[in-house]
């Protein structure tokens, strides 16, 4: 608790500052930026900062040099905690957040010291997910029955575990009424091959890797899509993804299975892990306390970086999944959705995490 | 097999020499070659430099670069691993066991010009499997599962059995002390924290590059320090240029074998890169007839891992390339390179591309090729550091390497465990405990973890009916069988014979002593964990414990086995007869961590490099102070270049200082 008091002090004291000496034009001519990645040089978060960085460079005031910072450890809590101790709020150090900052957080690690709530977003990638099954096992792409034969039928699912960005899938998969036997620590693209080798039989992927790597498969008939966790539309409905309209969603595989929709704590933990790994999967942040006219500059950069035709080429589309990139009020708001859970639901989380996987 | 797709190489070779490539592709190259001649910095660094000039460039050029980068600084971290006995990167410690021998013994060139000219054979040969196997690379690796990746490593663990030193069960110790290491942070299976005391640097575990620098590089630089006024002694410098071409061609089928083992090993998932040199090593040593000079500067020794490192870049590349899965940190940096520039890898690579991996294919081959002729021009100048005064070239070196160490994690806990590791390093080498047991048990305790939990969930007892896997646990056997059966062990830990040894019988046995309280330790910290997590660690402590009782036996009982009571310092080498005592060596080697606690690492190193010069090595004010602008200028341009980062200190927490000094 302590820390938000600190947080806040710091907050309106930088409230103060921005509205008198502050208030002139942001410029960061001959500056140079640095964006913190948690994640290493290889990663999906890298890739992203990487895409996104050089076009950012020139889009805000003076163009500025970006270095980008690859600070890995404990999942992505070491390079966050580094962010949120030593940026100071002038717009020179940025930071990337990811799926596991926000689960870090919301399950309450012990090493995590950094207040995610405060933190001022600027850009949220959202990232489809969909989860697949091998027709060898016996799947067929009905989902009534695919639902029906897992429950029957235990499959070997490999991953990179229950507390991590494997979650809202995992979750999905117990709603569904569905045990798997977990094999975990293990990568993604290590698990697709896990999969292709068939020792594992349901698999999931981020839908970047649709055109080039599952759709083969699904048109060659070794394997069949079982849901995707859905597409949050401009109204703020969960809808089918639009990369994959014929696949149903969680929710509504749930509504097959069980008659009625989901409701309850239940409905609102998948909000919740919907709003980490769907709407703010990749999330670009200001450090807490940032004043507004510097706030103010980087949202209209990003939006013209948005907006540039380098983004628009098919090797970036495939890296941003071709879904509309969230800036303004919409990042603000999903990283909200995103950081915050109510006691009832995490507890939920945990308990799920508990009595499923045996994790405290 | 549908070799059609061969007709893309002679156009590709083409558009290589005639485009721009050529000139981006040496770019590439004389980065490489900056990067590789530091210690554990490499391609990794190297790609990261340049990915942010990718946008925008031609997929031909931005390719044959980030080849260039790659490729080389295998060839070139030969330089550090011989002549200083730094190993070049974590890859490339099995070098140093022979090549720094044999630099001390004044053969510095001819081990260079064998190492590089067998990297270059290397590296071609990793090209030219890359060429073919592309095509058919695909289904093999679909047979390789979890329960064959797990038998591909018992077989690399037997392979490498012969190098645990005189002692056996020393040795096997050493060895589960390296897979003990290597299970502190993250379990596998659970996420579980083992060891890690709560703190963020313990979570991901120890880095390898770190234990490899700590236990070889600290200990061989206190050791020529104490005994040696250069590293060549007083042998002439200067000959053997031809003689490592001439051994080169002697051991041509030695060369090609190694770089089979390299090129497989790196295309295999679930190995991991740090092990590839010790397994060529181990395999110089089995097939080798006379196998008394290993560890003592056997050219085989440096030809050998030399030859395998560079085969296996063109390994790396098929996971990497046609499955997008990166097999390590350069090949995942190489995949975000990939995307900037259009390119998806996985299928679309074998089916759409062929054109672009025969671009690859030649750049690689023309990356090695240039590489060893620079490295070859440079071999010359740059062995002349054999014959300086040690004391002249040794803080530049431990500067060196706790900044290289510094690099891996950017956090205080590198400087800490190096220092640390590099205490226990000292202590093993002058003791007779195998520091290549410790590092093949380091790098392989993750995989073989990971493997046998994989292997266990998904097949159980139906592992056994895999044919492929009890044909790769057959050949385990067999080499089991060979290692057990073999006489000479090779030991990096010089000689000894047990009577001189016996006078401080009793402070080796406190050592033991120490090892036996941190195995206890882990085992007491693991024990709280869920079966899953502790299963490994408590198995591996164990044995551990079994083989470090038997060591101890023995020693109380005064026994007379080989390399059992063991100090190097009181061997009938005449050379340790001058040693200076050892107690003030490692005061100034701490003296580096807490001059950079005190100052930050910028100042604390330019400071203590002056006054080393001045106090230490007796120079001149002057000579000191030149020799010291020059190093915090070095450092200076290397923040720069390759976004380092400097560890601050006491200084930098009560004061903001400006760059460099902050």
């Amino acid at each position: 608790m302590k820390h938000s008091y600190m947080t806040a002090a710091a907050i309106s004291i930088a409230a103060l500052m921005s509205t008198g000496a502050y208030a002139q034009e942001v410029d960061f001519s001959g500056k140079t930026i640095e964006l913190i990645v948690p994640y290493g040089e290889g990663g999906g978060s890298s890739v992203h900062a990487r895409l996104l960085a050089p076009l950012l460079e020139q889009e805000l005031p003076g163009h500025p040099t970006i270095i980008i910072r690859n600070i890995e450890g404990g999942g992505s809590v070491r390079g966050i905690n580094e962010f949120a101790a030593r940026a100071k709020p002038d717009g020179l150090t940025i930071a990337a957040l990811a799926t596991g900052t926000y689960y870090s957080y919301i399950l309450g690690e012990e090493t995590v010291q950094y207040p995610l709530a405060d933190f001022i977003p600027f850009l949220t990638s959202p990232y489809g997910v969909v989860s697949y099954g091998l027709t060898s096992f016996g799947l067929t792409g009905d989902p009534e029955h695919d639902v029906k034969y897992l429950q029957e039928h235990k499959a070997v699912y490999v991953g990179d575990g229950p507390a991590d960005a494997d979650m809202p899938v995992l979750y999905c998969f117990d709603l569904l009424g569905i045990e798997l036997n977990g094999v975990f620590g293990v990568s993604r693209g290590e698990s697709r091959q896990a999969f292709m080798r068939g020792e594992s039989q349901v698999n999931y992927d981020n839908m970047a890797s649709w055109d080039n790597e599952l759709k083969p498969m699904v048109d060659d008939g070794t394997m069949v899509t079982l849901f995707t966790m859905g597409f949050q539309n401009e109204n703020g409905e969960v809808v089918r993804d639009p990369v994959l309209p014929d696949t149903a969603t969680c929710p509504e595989l749930y509504e097959i299975v069980y008659g009625e929709p989901m409701s309850g704590v239940e409905k609102e933990v998948y909000e919740n892990m919907f709003a980490i790994r769907m709407v703010t999967a990749k999330t670009l942040v200001l450090p807490a306390g940032t004043p507004d006219d510097i706030v103010q500059t980087y949202q209209a950069a990003i939006e013209r970086v948005v907006a540039r035709p380098e983004l628009q080429s098919a090797a970036a589309q495939l890296e941003l999944g071709g879904y509309p990139q969230g800036t303004g009020e919409v990042a603000i708001e999903g990283h909200r959705t995103a950081s915050v859970m109510s006691p009832e639901a995490k507890a939920e989380l945990d308990r799920w995490l508990k009595d499923v996987w045996n994790i405290d | 097999m549908d070799l059609s797709a061969l007709q893309y190489a002679l156009p590709a070779l083409l558009t290589l020499v005639t485009g721009p490539h050529l000139l981006y592709l040496i770019f590439g190259v004389a980065l490489g070659m900056v990067f590789g001649v530091l210690p554990a910095i490499g391609g990794l660094a190297g790609i990261a430099l340049v990915l942010p000039f990718l946008f925008g460039m031609d997929p031909g050029p931005a390719l044959a670069m980030m080849i260039g980068l790659a490729a080389v600084p295998a060839t070139s971290d030969t330089f550090s691993s011989v002549l200083i006995g730094v190993p070049g990167g974590a890859g490339s410690a099995a070098t140093v066991i022979d090549g720094f021998p044999m630099s001390k013994r004044g053969e510095a060139a001819r081990a260079l010009t064998a190492a590089f000219f067998s990297s270059l054979i290397g590296g071609l040969f990793g090209a030219f499997v890359l060429s073919f196997a592309f095509v058919v690379a695909t289904p093999i690796l679909m047979a390789i599962g979890f329960s064959e990746q797990l038998m591909l490593i018992i077989l690399a663990l037997t392979l490498v059995g012969m190098l645990t030193g005189r002692n056996l069960a020393k040795g096997l110790a050493s060895c589960c002390l390296g897979l003990l290491i290597g299970s502190i942070g993250a379990a596998t299976a659970t996420g579980e924290q083992r060891f890690a005391f709560g703190t963020i640097y313990l979570m991901d575990g120890i880095p390898l590059v770190v234990v490899a620098l700590g236990a070889f590089a600290l200990p061989e630089i206190m050791d020529v320090l104490r005994k040696r006024q250069f590293i060549a002694g007083d042998a002439p410098l200067g000959h053997g240029w031809l003689q490592g071409f001439r051994d080169v061609i002697d051991n041509i089928w030695l060369v090609l074998r190694c770089s089979g083992v390299g090129a497989v090993m790196g295309m295999l998932p679930g190995m991991g890169g740090g092990v590839v040199g010790w397994v060529a090593y181990a395999h110089a040593v089995q097939t080798a007839k006379d196998k008394s000079q290993f560890g003592k500067g056997d050219v085989r020794g440096v030809i050998g891992p030399e030859s395998a490192n560079n085969a296996k870049d063109g390994g790396d590349l098929i996971p990497t390339l046609f499955l997008g899965v990166p097999s390590n940190g350069t090949m995942a940096l190489f995949l975000v390179g990939l995307t900037v520039i259009g390119l998806q890898p996985g299928r679309a690579m074998v089916t759409q591309h062929q054109d672009i991996v025969y671009l690859i294919i030649w750049s690689l081959a023309i990356a090695n090729i240039l590489g060893t002729v620079i490295s070859i021009l440079l071999a010359r100048p740059i062995a002349k550091v054999t014959a300086i005064p040690f004391m002249l070239v040794a803080p530049f070196i431990l500067v060196a390497i706790f900044f290289s160490a510094y690099q891996s994690k950017s956090d205080w806990g590198d400087i800490i465990s190096l220092l640390v590791v590099g205490v226990v390093g000292l202590f093993m080498k002058r003791f007779g405990w195998s520091r290549a047991g410790l590092l093949i048990g380091l790098v392989m305790s993750r995989n073989l973890e990971a493997a046998l939990y994989r292997t266990a969930q998904v097949y159980g007892l139906e592992l056994f009916l895999r044919p492929l896997a009890l044909v790769i646990l057959g050949i385990a056997a067999l080499m089991l069988f060979v290692t057990i059966r073999a006489k000479t062990r090779v030991s990096s830990e010089g000689d000894a014979s047990p009577e001189l040894s016996m006078p401080t019988v009793n402070l080796q046995f406190g050592f033991l002593l120490v090892l036996i309280a941190f195995v206890v330790a882990v085992a007491l910290d693991v024990s709280d964990n869920t079966f899953l997590a502790k299963v490994f660690p408590l198995s591996v402590a164990g044995l551990a414990l079994i083989f470090l009782t038997i060591a101890g036996i023995g020693m109380v009982r005064r026994s007379k086995a080989p390399g059992l009571i063991f100090d190097a310092d009181l061997s009938d080498d005449p050379e340790t007869d001058g040693s200076k005592p050892l107690l003030p060596f490692m005061a100034l080697m701490a003296a580096l961590p807490l001059s950079i606690a005190l100052l930050g690492f910028w100042l604390g190193s330019v400071v203590y490099m002056f006054l080393f010069l001045w106090l230490v090595a007796r120079k001149s004010v002057l000579y000191s102070a030149i020799n010291t602008a020059l190093l915090g200028l070095f450092f200076y341009v290397m923040v720069d270049l390759i976004n380092a980062r400097f560890a601050p200190g006491l200084l930098q927490q009560l004061v903001d200082l400006p760059y460099p000094l902050g």
